[in-house]
């Protein structure tokens, strides 16, 4: 079953070279001043071809991804999604997969179906995010990663468990929201952006700080309100309560010596109970 | 930092926090001694609407005056309990007598007993009242 991976997986990888070559190399031929780019770029995918042979995939990854740089061609995805899925990074190689069989539609038939049986294989084990806000042009990331601006065109891949999702907007105030993704799942999440009002306040001739619409803001601009203990009412309310807790024991205490008793330790007497002495 | 007029006010809770503590005679039960008088009223002993302790400490000689009710009241029932409360400083002998007051206020009946006081404890004591025939003398 290894051998056959393995077989399957090195068949796949020279394919995608003989692939990504000729796309290169027609490209460079449709291009000509840019030949010495594109000779780079070969050379990367070469390197990285190589390392991802000998199973150094965090170099294979690097080669390809400088090679993209260099030379943006779709099929390159493929040898990333390749990297990527022989790194552990699942998402990261679906998402190249996907772009691969979207962009890539005139590879060899036999290296679009192996993006797919991986894409297919790989997303078994992960779930979907389906973001959605109301402001266009929102920058969302997950877990810190870009993906996008609303409107997302497509449910984000990721895997199990508590992502954190944020929408960045100029003009409004960032939102986060937690959303929690379960295998073969999707978790939807609005995230609500609420606009700020990033113009200065004015005063006025007299002093008073008004907003930008003219109205009044007491609380823009002016002074931190002290704290309880600095109040005037706070220490009047204290003085109060303590004064009338105090009153209460006094009373309280005092009501043993009319009769009654009892719960203070003197007993019930018909008559009343008084000090002596 | 407190502010020069705060002062006082915290001072003052400070005081009645103080005040709290004392109030009532500030004796706890456990910082008291109570004697418990029962009232048996004899035969003959006309309505009455109130009773004078007169208790008398020995040593040192002491003596207080105190009415139950503080208002004179209902008709006192024979069985009617009175309280004194005693300072834990106050000990041993006390000498009491109890007047019996009509509705006008007059002594008509009378009795008197005689207890030690058990610090910090309670004593009961039950002291017959007798028609003094008459007010008191």
């Amino acid at each position: 079953m290894t051998v056959k991976t393995t077989f399957r997986t090195t068949h796949a990888a020279a394919l995608a070279i003989v692939v990504v070559c000729s796309a290169i190399t027609a490209r460079a031929a449709a291009e000509p001043t840019d030949a010495q780019a594109k000779a780079r770029a070969q050379g990367l995918l070469s390197e990285g071809t190589t390392a991802y042979g000998r199973g150094d995939y965090a170099a294979a990854l690097d080669k390809f991804t400088a090679a993209y740089k260099i030379f943006p061609s779709p099929k390159l995805w493929f040898n990333i999604g390749q990297a990527n899925r022989d790194l552990g990074r699942p998402v990261d190689a679906v998402e190249a997969f996907d772009r691969f069989l979207r962009d890539a539609g005139d590879a060899p038939p036999e290296t679009l179906a192996e993006a797919r049986r991986s894409a297919a294989e790989l997303k078994t084990k992960l779930g979907q995010i389906q973001v959605s806000c109301a402001v266009d042009g929102t920058e969302i990331t997950v877990d810190g990663k870009q993906v996008g601006s609303t409107p997302l065109g497509e449910m984000l891949w990721t895997t199990p468990g508590r992502h954190q999702v944020a929408a960045q907007h100029a003009g409004y105030a960032p939102a986060i929201e937690d959303v929690l993704v379960t295998t073969g799942k999707i978790a939807t999440v609005n995230i609500e952006v609420l606009p700020v009002d990033l113009r200065p306040a004015n005063r006025t001739a007299d002093g008073a700080i008004v907003g930008p619409d003219g109205a009044a803001a007491a609380d823009q601009g002016a002074a931190p309100k002290p704290p309880l203990y600095r109040r005037t009412w706070f220490w009047v309310v204290a003085g109060v309560v303590i004064a009338a807790g105090a009153g209460a024991a006094i009373i309280i205490a005092n009501s043993g010596d009319g009769g009654g008793g009892g719960a203070s330790g003197v007993p019930a007497t018909t008559l009343g109970a008084q000090r002596a002495f | 930092m407190l502010r020069h007029w705060r002062l006082p006010l915290v001072l003052a809770l400070l005081a009645a926090a103080g005040a709290c503590g004392d109030s009532g005679g500030g004796a706890t039960p456990e910082e008291q001694s109570i004697v418990l008088i029962t009232l048996n009223l004899e035969a003959g002993v006309p309505e009455l609407r109130q009773v004078h302790v007169n208790a008398h400490l020995a040593n040192p000689a002491m003596d207080n005056d105190l009415y139950f009710p503080t208002v004179p009241a209902g008709p006192i029932q024979s069985g009617a309990t009175l309280a004194l409360l005693i300072p834990v400083t106050r000990m041993g002998l006390l000498d009491l007598i109890i007047f019996g007051l009509d509705a006008g206020g007059t002594e008509v009946a009378r009795g008197n007993g005689q207890t030690t006081i058990m610090v910090g404890d309670r004593v009961d004591y039950t002291i017959s009242l007798s028609a003094c025939g008459g007010p008191c003398n």
